[in-house]
């Protein structure tokens, strides 16, 4: 087990080293650069001359990897020259946050998924399971950002309930200084995870409740909810293990739909308006943390299906 | 379905309610959303609060930094510092200058047209010292010991046009000039960029130092300088550092979240007349323009706008109590041709072809049924008069579809409708395409446009289906950011752009006087295509150096048929909508700065 993890964490590091890579290479491929977008089209040769020499834009690009992981391994992230903030404030102001509301959708979308999943399997190819099947695939196909419009008029503007905005504030405590303010992003962010968990926890009853491990268990005269949530569940939720491992990433790289429509100022819209003006160490910075969660998350995913599954351990001993 | 399962079922569909009952029981409080008290606006009768959409601004030092040149950095700096002028444009004052906003009078010139001598203001600062020419001086020394670090310098522009700068007492000075400018432009485009700054506080090295003479020596004018630059880049505290509590403006920080929420009050020792007169201005950034809009329509702002985008909107947010005015600039969008692009630079160069497509985009119907009449035409280099806003009224040339085609048959091309023109009478002689097109060379230009613009692309569309009629092919790129993308061409270079544009928002805004040395001088700045042309040259520069009034409107006339560029439709700056018991709020400045200081409540 140790050295299955230790395996999988060397490859993660070989991964996040090459994400920079990638990165930072592709980054300075793009056309146009990043003074002429931060300075705009007024600024003179001189000014353009001079930025990439304070930014270091005028070495050759491995020189320039070379000199961000060394500020890196120092713990400096570099400066925004768009939004005048270091990118470690620019991060840190904005991903508790984004993390708190990702983290909120995610609960709720469990609370949720799993008992509608459960609850249709139990009751498969009958009435409510048809329901629950076709609004399930009408959230999972509908538009985020249209739901989201919908949820505002709805309960904004025709029925006044609601702030049309998420939390605003600085501080992270002041995320819940209006909780009715949550409601709609959390709601509108956790739709389409619930409708897709629902239908993996579905599909997933499904195929155990046929196995032979639940007759026996039933012959032996267990009773109904023990052979359900005990036996079965637990064989069911493999797959969504795996999903939640993989949803990690999101929790850190925020939801940019969600976030230019309830005025969330999380880091997908940091990730998007660096990209815009080409805020380079704002961009290296985001990808830098997404990379190390997306990896993390991957390896949490094959550690819990590790810890769930003893077949899994076999495996890698093989 | 044994019994148990049945009750397992409901049991569950009530665990899936109460969840729901909790997010509605949630929903049911009182509507919140609105931070600190901006929703108590004027218009409920509450206190004086203005709540408007605002991007948060990241500079406060009143000396432009690069790359923080930002239409919000420039409304913030004038509601806490007043510059030497402020103007306004609708006024008949001397060089329209808005004294009741600036801390000087107009200047007066020497005989000899090169001396001005500026007398200021009888103003204080906040803390109550009075502001005096030491506080011009101080800002002198700064950015003269500083250009490289000015966004607004330019080599051989303000100062390095300034012969001498002379104190000649504690409210006078003068400012000599190396030659003789138009006073016109030197009043609006160059003695703007004079900020006035509280030497008494400012002038120091660093936080613990002491207030000196740092700024007349030239090493710790840098050290001066460098200290304040420091200080702006320190976001956390612009509400709380003493540097920015010494204000000349009506405005004062009472709180400020970076890239959040902004709130203003008015400084009680503000010396003017024009003080403010809401209790508080509450500036609110919003992360798109679907988040501010949806703000918006719930009531939420006292002044906003409404995106482009929902420009049918207009009479929902009438009937909302809001009134929508249209925010115009002094400004112009043009599509630049790129003159040195090696194949298509010699077609550019021939004036027919250029007229043949400007006379191919209909301004006067992309304005109204594409942007809504949210747009104008532009007719030439200079934006038209406010009365004149919305006609062709100067156009050199209107839409004419018949005129274009005949001037391409009858300069050598062969043209095919919807097909592919192509030269089919090469040379230089007359009814012939002109130099360096070779036979066979058809009309097919890529032009870079904006993305992220519904507006744009239906126009740019639009263009590209009346351009075909007559055979020529636009491949239309569309790109974030046009202008990184469509720079200029240096030889030897590859060069890939034969059209940009980039005016989404407008192309470019002008100062009060709308000359254009930085755009259409041979080796301007940002003459992307590298437009060349002597008279052109001679012209520009009759408009920044003579006092003839005549001078702009002659280089106007030219350029406007000339076509250093394709003119094109020019949308407004914004289509603001603010509550109609706000009053103050118009005329809005049409270049582009707020005074918030005017707005009250009916």
């Amino acid at each position: 087990m140790v050295s299955f993890m230790l395996r999988r964490l060397g490859q993660a590091f070989v991964v996040v080293v090459l994400v920079t890579i990638i990165a930072f290479a592709l980054l300075h491929a793009l056309p146009g650069g990043a003074a002429r977008a931060t300075l705009g089209k007024e600024a003179t040769q001189e000014q353009i001359d001079q930025f990439n020499h304070e930014n270091g834009f005028d070495q050759p690009v491995h020189v320039q990897y070379v000199h961000y992981v060394g500020r890196i391994l120092h713990g400096d992230f570099g400066y925004s020259y768009k939004l005048n903030q270091s990118v470690s404030d620019a991060i840190s102001q904005r991903l508790p946050k984004t993390m708190i509301l990702s983290l909120m959708s995610t609960i709720l979308a469990i609370v949720l998924a799993i008992p509608l999943g459960v609850w249709q399997a139990v009751r498969r190819n009958r009435g409510p399971d048809y329901v629950i099947t076709i609004a399930a695939l009408l959230a999972y196909s509908t538009p985020i950002f249209f739901m989201g419009l919908l949820l505002i008029i709805l309960f904004s503007q025709v029925l006044p309930i609601l702030p049309p905005e998420a939390p605003q504030g600085y501080e992270v405590w002041e995320m819940f200084a209006d909780p009715t303010a949550l409601v709609l992003p959390v709601v509108t962010l956790s739709i389409v995870t619930i409708a897709s968990y629902s239908r993996y926890v579905r599909s997933s009853m499904v195929d155990n409740l046929n196995e032979q491990y639940v007759r026996t268990a039933r012959a032996k005269g267990l009773s109904e909810f023990r052979v359900v949530f005990v036996h079965t569940l637990r064989n069911a939720l493999f797959p969504v293990i795996t999903l939640l491992g993989l949803y990690i990433p999101a929790l850190f790289s925020g939801a940019l739909v969600i976030e230019t429509l309830f005025n969330f100022n999380g880091m997908g819209l940091l990730f998007w308006q660096s990209a815009q003006n080409r805020d380079y160490p704002v961009l290296l910075g985001v990808t830098l943390i997404l990379a190390v969660a997306t990896v993390i998350g991957a390896v949490l995913a094959d550690f819990l299906y590790a810890v769930a599954d003893p077949r899994i351990r076999l495996a890698a001993r093989a | 379905m044994t019994r148990t399962t049945a009750r397992l079922g409901r049991a569950l569909i009530g665990a899936g309610l109460a969840c729901a009952l909790g997010l509605s029981l949630a929903a049911c409080g009182p509507s919140g959303g609105q931070s600190g008290d901006s929703g108590a606006s004027g218009s409920t009768g509450g206190d004086k609060v203005v709540s408007m959409a605002f991007r948060t601004p990241n500079w406060i030092l009143p000396i432009s930094a690069p790359g923080f040149t930002q239409g919000e950095n420039a409304i913030f700096g004038t509601a806490l510092y007043r510059p030497l002028y402020n103007y306004k444009l609708a006024s008949e004052s001397n060089h329209h200058i808005d004294l009741d906003k600036s801390l000087g009078e107009a200047p007066t010139f020497s005989e000899d047209g090169l001396t001005m001598t500026i007398k200021l203001r009888d103003a204080t600062w906040s803390d109550g010292k009075p502001i005096t020419t030491r506080d011009v001086e101080f800002w002198w020394n700064l950015v003269t010991n500083n250009k490289d670090k000015w966004a607004s310098y330019r080599k051989g522009a303000f100062p390095d046009n300034i012969a001498k700068f002379a104190v000649v007492d504690e409210h006078t000075f003068t400012l000599t000039t190396t030659q003789k400018y138009s006073p016109g432009w030197f009043v609006g485009n160059q003695l703007n960029k004079i900020s006035i700054l509280p030497q008494h506080v400012w002038d120091k090295t660093s936080a613990d130092s002491q207030v000196g003479d740092h700024d007349r020596t030239p090493a710790e004018a840098v050290k001066v300088f460098d200290f304040l630059t420091e200080q702006s880049k320190d976001l956390s505290t612009y509400a709380t550092n003493p540097l920015w509590k010494v204000t000349s403006g009506p405005w004062q920080i009472a709180s400020y979240v970076p890239n959040g929420q902004v709130e203003l009050v008015p400084s009680p020792t503000y010396w003017g007349a024009d003080k403010a007169k809401v209790s508080k201005l509450v500036l609110r950034p919003f992360t798109g323009d679907d988040a501010e809009f949806n703000v918006l329509r719930a009531g939420e702002l006292d002044y906003g706008y409404i995106p482009a985008s929902n420009v049918s909107q207009v009479s929902y947010m009438e009937g909302k109590g809001y009134t929508v005015d249209p925010w115009y600039g002094l400004s112009i969008t043009y599509i630049p041709f790129n003159f040195a692009n090696p194949k298509t630079g010699p077609i550019f160069k021939q004036k027919y072809v250029r007229q043949a497509m400007q006379q191919l985009i209909d301004q006067p119907t992309i304005s109204e049924k594409i942007w809504g009449k949210m747009a104008a035409p532009t007719c030439g280099p200079v934006p038209q008069p406010a009365d004149k806003m919305g006609t062709m009224d100067g156009c050199a040339y209107s839409f004419d579809p018949a005129a274009a085609k005949k001037l391409l048959e009858d300069n050598g091309w062969t043209v095919v409708p919807d097909g592919q023109t192509t030269c089919t009478k090469p040379g230089t002689g007359a009814g012939q395409c002109g130099a360096d097109i070779a036979q066979g060379t058809p009309l097919t230009f890529k032009l870079i446009s904006q993305s992220g613009f519904s507006a744009t692309s239906k126009m740019m569309a639009e263009i590209k289906s009346q351009m075909a009629k007559v055979g020529i092919t636009l491949e239309i790129q569309e790109v974030p950011d046009s202008v990184s993308v469509s720079q200029k061409c240096e030889a030897g270079a590859e060069c890939a752009w034969d059209l940009s544009f980039f005016g989404s928002q407008g192309s470019w805004y002008f100062p009060v006087y709308a000359s254009g040395e930085r755009l259409f001088a041979t080796d301007a700045p940002v003459n992307l295509g590298l437009y060349s042309d002597a008279k052109a040259d001679q012209l520009i520069e009759a408009s920044q150096f003579s006092d003839d009034a005549a001078a702009l409107k002659a280089y106007n006339d030219y350029l406007a048929e000339d076509l250093p560029v394709l003119w094109m439709p020019n949308p407004v700056y914004q289509i603001s909508a603010y509550k109609k018991v706000l009053q103050g709020v118009a005329p809005q400045d049409p270049l582009n700065l707020m005074y918030p200081e005017d707005w009250s409540w009916k």
